[in-house]
């Protein structure tokens, strides 16, 4: 596979000839990595090719220029930044990847608490640069390592949504190369020279570019985007430890973590809506049980050792824990405060402090994602919910439920209901349930594997009315559409056509599902 | 079968409207656009009724335009083009309150009045915009984006899952809500953002009715505090409250947090009969920042305790020349009672504050960053100063938002709407300050009336794009047809 020489010339034109490859080597190099969310499904495998040529653009100009030649020539494209959900490689032949890692720039505005970053900015850099000057956003699931663009257009969920709100809001002023190669500018870019304001003129073309979910590179290219930030405190959070076991140390006066354990999972949810309700709070979070596993273990041999020890059922069963993050974000008093009044949720509902480590590991700065699935090699959440808490608890026993039909080939969790946490200061809930395979397995059980995602899931959730947004990347559209909405697979459609008439950006997003399951034959299709 | 007819067959002969008196009233609101009949007023009671009106109107080509409250004000409900006024004045229940998730479940036309006086009785409190009128949707001015007064909370919009009928006749619930069988399921609706990859709910905000009719929305409420603390600092100028706007959003101290000027402030303080408007102008000071710390549920005292504290540190650190005062001189006991007026509608009954200068008032909002304010205002009052407009003329409010990263401005042009003259007159000066302002760099996010001219001329990029959005969702162009840029 290779781009008309006509067409790589023009690329290159733009480009020039360090930034434009169609070696085959390179091109295998993007064609989709195994080991991250969903990589090892079977859409993936099936869908999944190298592209004829991968082009790295330096500038807006520049990306605006090679979608109008995609446009031009009916070629097509597929944005990334950094690769770490699927749909990250081309899913028709012929496609052009374009690699958004040299739009790298990074601008701080302190004192009206935004960053300008490109798509190439990730948040670990963002943060680092944050924290200096007091202030934060949340590091998402996807890890730091996430770019800041694609994530803040793609999902930004973590426990630190519970003050920062969804990643959405946090989207200010911004250029984007609409798939026919148009640019827009939104939010107060689009009077001024200054994108340190978010809503649109009238309506809100933000609206376009993400919902519950982004596109997926579906609908065109954001260049450059304003995030918020949020006021965070003074004190630095201190390095420590060697890699890959590194943390950050807490100011003692500023930041404290809490784990406490409560006799049953009603109290344990209970005690999250008081929190919520008393309005303290950074993070307030119910994590799966086997992540602390992972957190001890020190092999993959060793999680397997503890894991599938004797009694393990019976432990997880009768294991409530809650982990709250606590800030001082006004003074050391503030803390103080928020300690006194979590002390007495947690009497008044019989909990129990237990250690924890004052640093972090996971959500400030570093979030690991990778850590998350080594023990099998391969994972995907079924489950994204967001809702109200109660919710997403009823989900979690339902999925618990349903997943042992497929255990094996999925991992044992004991009947754990997954992850769930509060958002927005309590006013909605958040389900992840995940889920986790061997990669290696069976041909037979990789299949099940996929039933269970792309059908058994989805079905599950139209059933008892679950809001399974993120995973409309792995559930056929045509299934959830109609049930949603209702038709909002139609509306999809409608924007795609006005923005992408010649559907050439990142094809055959969102339907990339609908045609595994016409493709494959251990997939059937009775909707 | 004529139109009229046609309408009647689906709410009835007693909800279609079009005596002329009734045409009439409906043609003009309180701002000083020029009045415009509609050809007929509805008053639909159910999705199914919005819905077939909705889809007549396609197959006829007539405007529709959705209006939710009992009062208007930046002539985004008069018709421009003729055609149907759908008024949502049925649709006022509210339908479900969630103590435990903090929402509320309301129709369109519930008002603030109704809405703030329910949820009291729950230690519950939508923050709303500053005083809003008591007969205003509650769902129309978050559709409108007017500004919270309350800004402690990062999420600060609060609405969550809506029903809407589209411009096409389709009916459709956005975020959690679209769950199929909802709200016979396990998700109440309150996640906002989706279905899909669209966030739809983005397009109905600031679409002055354009885009389609909501039937119902969730929105979430807060905890109403009992244990209050009023500060006010009394200042000479509106640049002296930059610095302050900055560190105290910074360090996230006190619920409200706003500066009004002072004609802003009798028109508020007048509402009491023992104020009057004269005595006040000799005792209040030019420009008035207020600030009101609250206590939580849990332990009120000790949070007042350490944001009083942080406070007063930040004044006597970095503001040693401002005065701090727990009471405004001139005006006893006012401190104990402005935390409720904040929180509240303004009472049914009295003239509407922005009303009770001259009857009439056009706001001129806009966004900036904090630091420009004081050079914009500059501008404002250079431009209708020019029009023989003195200090205390124009009203002017200014609200710190997201940790005061920027600012919400409220410009009030007062007028005689008996006056055709007058607003002629506003209306020039109104004009020519929005575009010197624009021209300083204001940003106008909500752009009624002669601001959407002026700013869709210059966002020739956007103005593209949403014109290819409204056309997916608004084919025919039967939607409030003359707003914004449609």
């Amino acid at each position: 596979m290779s781009l008309a020489p006509e067409v790589y010339d023009a690329l290159e034109a733009v480009v020039g000839s360090r930034y434009i490859t169609q070696d085959p080597v390179d091109c295998e190099a993007y064609s989709g990595s195994r080991g991250g969310h969903g990589k090892d499904l079977g859409m993936e495998r099936v869908l999944c090719q190298p592209p004829a040529a991968v082009v790295l653009p330096g500038s807006t100009r520049e990306v605006q220029d090679v979608v109008r030649i995609c446009n031009r020539y009916q070629i097509p494209f597929v944005p990334v930044s950094s690769y770490w959900v699927t749909h990250c490689a081309p899913r028709v032949p012929e496609a052009l990847l374009i690699d958004l890692k040299r739009l790298n720039s990074l601008e701080i505005d302190d004192r009206h608490m935004f960053a300008v970053v490109g798509p190439g900015v990730i948040y670990s850099q963002l943060l680092e640069e944050a924290m200096r000057r007091g202030l934060y956003t949340t590091t998402p699931g996807g890890g730091s390592q996430a770019s800041v663009v694609a994530n803040h257009l793609t999902c930004g969920f973590s426990p630190l949504n519970y003050r920062t709100g969804f990643a959405e809001r946090r989207i200010l002023g911004l250029e984007w190369v609409a798939p026919d190669g148009e640019l827009v500018r939104m939010g107060s870019l689009a009077m001024q020279d200054d994108p340190f304001w978010g809503e649109g003129i009238g309506p809100d073309l933000r609206g376009v570019l993400r919902g519950y979910i982004g596109w997926y590179g579906g609908m065109g290219i954001v260049t450059r985007m304003a995030v918020k930030l949020i006021p965070f405190q003074p004190e630095r959070l201190v390095p420590s430890g060697i890699s890959p076991e590194t943390a950050l140390e807490f100011p003692a006066n500023r930041i404290r973590w809490f784990n406490i354990t409560f006799p049953t999972r009603e109290d344990l949810v209970e005690a999250m809506y008081s929190i919520a309700r008393n309005e303290i709070g950074a993070a307030v979070t119910k994590v799966p049980v086997f992540w602390r596993y992972i957190a001890r273990a020190k092999s993959k041999e060793h999680f397997w050792e503890m894991w599938e020890a004797p009694g393990k059922e019976e432990e997880i069963k009768n294991s409530h824990i809650l982990r709250v993050l606590l800030v001082g974000y006004t003074s050391e008093k503030h803390l103080e405060y928020e300690i006194r009044v979590l002390e007495d949720i947690v009497k008044d509902l019989g909990g129990q402090f237990r250690p924890t480590k004052q640093s972090d590991e996971s959500w400030l700065k570093n979030a690991d994602s990778v850590g998350m699935w080594w023990m099998t090699g391969g994972y995907a959440s079924i489950e994204y919910t967001i809702d109200t808490l109660d919710c997403g608890v009823r989900g979690g026993e339902y999925l618990a439920e349903l997943k042992t039909q497929c255990t094996p080939p999925l991992m044992p969790d004991y009947g754990d209901p997954g992850w769930f946490q509060m958002g927005e200061l309590g006013h909605v809930g958040y389900l992840e349930f995940l889920t986790y395979f061997d990669p290696e397995d069976s041909e037979d059980n990789i299949h099940k594997v996929d039933e269970w995602y792309y059908v058994t899931g989805p079905k599950k959730d139209i059933e008892i009315g679950l809001y399974n947004g993120f995973t409309l990347q792995e559930s056929p559209v045509y299934l959830s559409g109609p049930a949603y909405g209702p038709n909002f697979h139609l509306w999809m459609d409608r924007l795609k056509g006005a923005y992408d008439p010649r559907r050439i950006s990142n094809p055959p997003w969102p339907a990339d599902v609908d045609e595994v399951i016409e493709k494959v034959d251990w997939l059937e299709r009775d909707w | 079968m004529n139109l009229k007819d046609e309408l009647i067959k689906i709410v009835g002969r007693d909800y279609v409207l079009d005596a002329a008196e009734i045409l009439e009233q409906y043609s003009r609101d309180h701002s000083f656009y020029p009045a415009r009949r509609p050809n007929f007023v509805v008053r639909p009671h159910n999705t199914e009724e919005v819905q077939e009106i909705v889809k007549l109107a396609n197959r006829c080509q007539v405007p529709l335009i959705p209006a939710s409250s009992k009062a208007h004000f930046h002539g985004c409900t008069i018709p421009k083009q003729g055609g149907i006024v759908v008024d949502m004045r049925r649709f006022d229940r509210i339908l479900e309150i969630d103590e435990r998730n903090r929402n509320v479940k309301i129709e369109a036309g519930v008002t603030w009045g109704q809405l703030q006086s329910t949820l009291a009785q729950h230690e519950g409190m939508v923050v709303g915009p500053l005083m809003p009128h008591p007969e205003k949707s509650v769902i129309t001015t978050f559709l409108e984006r007017e500004v919270p007064v309350i800004q402690i909370y990062e999420y600060r919009e609060p609405l969550l899952s809506m029903e809407v009928v589209w411009p096409t006749g389709d009916v459709f619930r956005t975020g959690s809500a679209s769950a199929k069988n909802y709200p016979n399921t396990l998700v109440k609706g309150v996640c906002p953002v989706g279905p899909g990859s669209v966030d739809f709910y983005r397009f109905l905000e600031g679409a002055q009715g354009t885009m389609g009719i909501v039937i119902w929305a969730l929105l979430k409420f807060e905890y109403r505090p009992r244990v209050n603390r009023t500060f006010f600092v009394p200042l000479r100028s509106p640049a002296e409250a930059v610095e302050p706007f900055y560190r105290i959003g910074r360090r996230k101290i006190g619920y409200e947090c706003l500066l009004l000027d002072k004609t802003s402030l009798i028109s508020i303080l007048t509402r009491e009969p023992r104020f009057d408007a004269g005595s006040l102008d000799h005792v209040l000071p030019d420009w008035c920042l207020i600030l009101v710390l609250s206590g939580s549920r849990a332990r009120p005292e000790e949070r007042l305790a350490y944001e009083e504290e942080a406070l007063r540190e930040t004044f006597k650190n970095e503001f040693a020349g401002l005065q701090l005062l727990s009471s405004l001189p001139g005006v006893p006991g006012i401190e104990h009672k402005l935390p409720d007026w904040l929180r509240d509608t303004w009472p049914q009954g009295l003239p509407f504050w922005k009303h009770s200068f001259k009857c009439g008032c056009e706001d001129l909002p806009f966004i900036s960053r904090p630091e420009r304010v004081p050079g914009l205002l500059e501008v404002a009052a250079g431009v209708a100063g020019r029009y023989g407009h003195k200090t205390g003329d124009l009203g002017i409010y200014v609200q710190p938002l997201e940790n005061s990263r920027a600012c919400h401005v409220d410009l009030s042009f007062y007028f005689n709407p008996d006056s055709a003259s007058g607003m002629e007159w506003t209306r020039r000066v109104y004009a020519e300050v929005a575009l010197a302002l624009m021209n300083s760099g204001a940003l106008y996010t909500r752009p009624y009336g002669v601001l959407a001219d002026l700013v869709y001329g210059r966002a020739s990029s956007y103005t593209l794009a949403l014109k290819k959005l409204k056309s997916v969702f608004d084919p025919n162009h039967i939607m409030a047809p003359g707003n914004l840029c449609f």
